[in-house]
């Protein structure tokens, strides 16, 4: 899908405007930012709008999250063993000191593949 | 009690606290009550084509900008509001207003362009993809050649003779035969060695491109993280500029009440307790807004023929107490 961003009130409202009319190819809307349909057309609506605002709008690309060919299974036993504490206050970097759970630091240092 | 106004238009020229243009045509491209309201608003002549308008009045003071044309688009709690700020009447949410609006103004932010650098990687992968498959073919074409001799440096079988004479080929030492239609190895391998140079180099930019994109990513992050600041201190003044008129548009509003009675062709009971109980319509609304204003800049009206509330401009700059520049109305 296409993300588009906007950072004025007026590149908000232009992008409300183009999700009202074309509805057919938005798949998200968020107030001042939008999922779109990632086919040509997508792109087109997008390119009118930064077009029309400049650096007001900012256009990314999504690609679907497949936690298991991206990251290894250390990483989802780690969030999995998270969301299931005991106490739901403790940090994740408390969490896992002692553990086999890798610590926050080393995950933040690795990049995802493909970026 | 109201000042003079002068309006001179197209070599005429006009006199009194109220003007009435309203028999008046002149050659202007632009709607006649918008130049003469950006007259107002100018110290000196304008020049609008040919003509030249200059509106000798008063400086208009708070309010004037949105009560000035009649009819017009604002909206009713707008010109209530104004009505307010003209008589110098402030809101509870004024000073933090004036800060949001402060802090808005002296926010610096930098441009934010990816495109030379987006289209600089586009252009080098390109050239490098196009490149690669350029040395692949090289490479296959060489490999095919090594083949064919090969295939050729063995003694060749009776099968081989008999096509060798039945095909269109010059004759016949066998070193000529490999040579004959394409090319010579020689010259592919030298293609090869320039296209995986120039390969090299072509990579060694698309590399650089994408090293300079992704400083280019990072320092665009950190223009919009200002541009987002930006849009919250808009969506702040948009919001307390709200407050405000509300705030206004009540305090003022008994006021506005008691000058609908004055006002020809309004009805005082759609009046209702306040601006958003009031159910009458536009041009009464504003009218009495204005009668309740300090103006000293002269207002335009342009009310069609069928909703003409004054007989003239005197009756209307008097009931308005403000003067007033009465031009005729589309029916």
């Amino acid at each position: 899908m296409l993300l588009v961003v906007t950072y004025s009130q007026s590149a908000r409202t232009s992008l409300r405007n183009v999700c009202r009319a074309h509805d057919e190819t938005v798949v998200r809307r968020f107030g001042r930012a939008a999922l779109l349909e990632a086919t040509v057309y997508g792109a087109f609506l997008a390119l009118r709008l930064r077009a029309a605002h400049q650096g007001d709008v900012q256009i990314e690309r999504t690609a679907p999250f497949n936690e298991f060919e991206t990251v290894t299974e250390e990483v989802r036993e780690a969030a999995a063993a998270y969301a299931d504490r005991d106490s739901p206050s403790t940090p994740y970097a408390k969490f896992a000191a002692g553990t086999s759970h890798p610590d926050p630091d080393t995950l933040r240092a690795r990049e995802l593949d493909g970026t | 009690m109201h000042p003079e106004i002068e309006l001179r238009i197209g070599g005429r020229r006009y006199t009194g606290p109220h003007v009435n243009l309203a028999a008046a045509t002149f050659d202007i491209e632009e709607p006649l009550a918008q130049v003469v309201h950006r007259a107002t608003h100018s110290e000196g002549p304008l020049d609008v084509g040919d003509t030249s308008i200059h509106m000798v009045a008063p400086t208009p003071g708070p309010g004037h900008d949105t009560l000035a044309m009649v009819p017009s688009s604002q909206s009713i709690r707008k010109r209530f509001a104004a009505s307010a700020r003209s008589l110098g009447l402030t809101s509870s949410v004024d000073a933090e207003l004036a800060d949001a609006r402060a802090r808005l103004a002296e926010l610096s932010v930098p441009d934010v362009d990816l495109e030379a650098a987006r289209r600089r990687v586009a252009d080098a992968s390109g050239e490098e993809e196009r490149l690669r498959e350029r040395v692949a073919t090289l490479r296959g074409r060489l490999e095919a050649h090594r083949n064919f001799e090969q295939n050729t440096t063995e003694e060749p079988t009776k099968a081989d003779e008999a096509a060798v004479t039945e095909s269109n080929v010059e004759t016949v030492t066998e070193p000529d035969i490999a040579a004959v239609t394409e090319p010579d190895v020689a010259t592919i391998e030298e293609t090869l060695r320039e296209t995986t140079t120039t390969l090299a180099e072509v990579e060694t930019e698309r590399i650089a491109a994408d090293q300079a994109l992704s400083r280019a990513v990072e320092v665009a992050r950190e223009a919009r993280d200002v541009r987002e600041r930006q849009l919250k201190l808009e969506d702040t003044v948009a919001n307390r500029e709200r407050e405000a008129r509300r705030e206004l548009a009540e305090t003022v509003y008994p006021n506005v009440r008691d000058a609908l009675e004055h006002v020809p062709g309004s009805d005082p009971a759609m009046a209702g307790d306040s601006p958003s109980a009031f159910s009458g319509d536009r041009v009464s609304a504003t009218l009495a807004a204005i009668r309740v204003a300090d103006l000293s800049a002269p207002v335009v009206l342009t009310l069609p023929a069928g909703n003409r509330r004054f007989t003239d401009a005197r009756t209307a700059s008097k009931t308005l107490e403000t003067p007033v520049i009465r031009i005729a109305g589309r029916n």
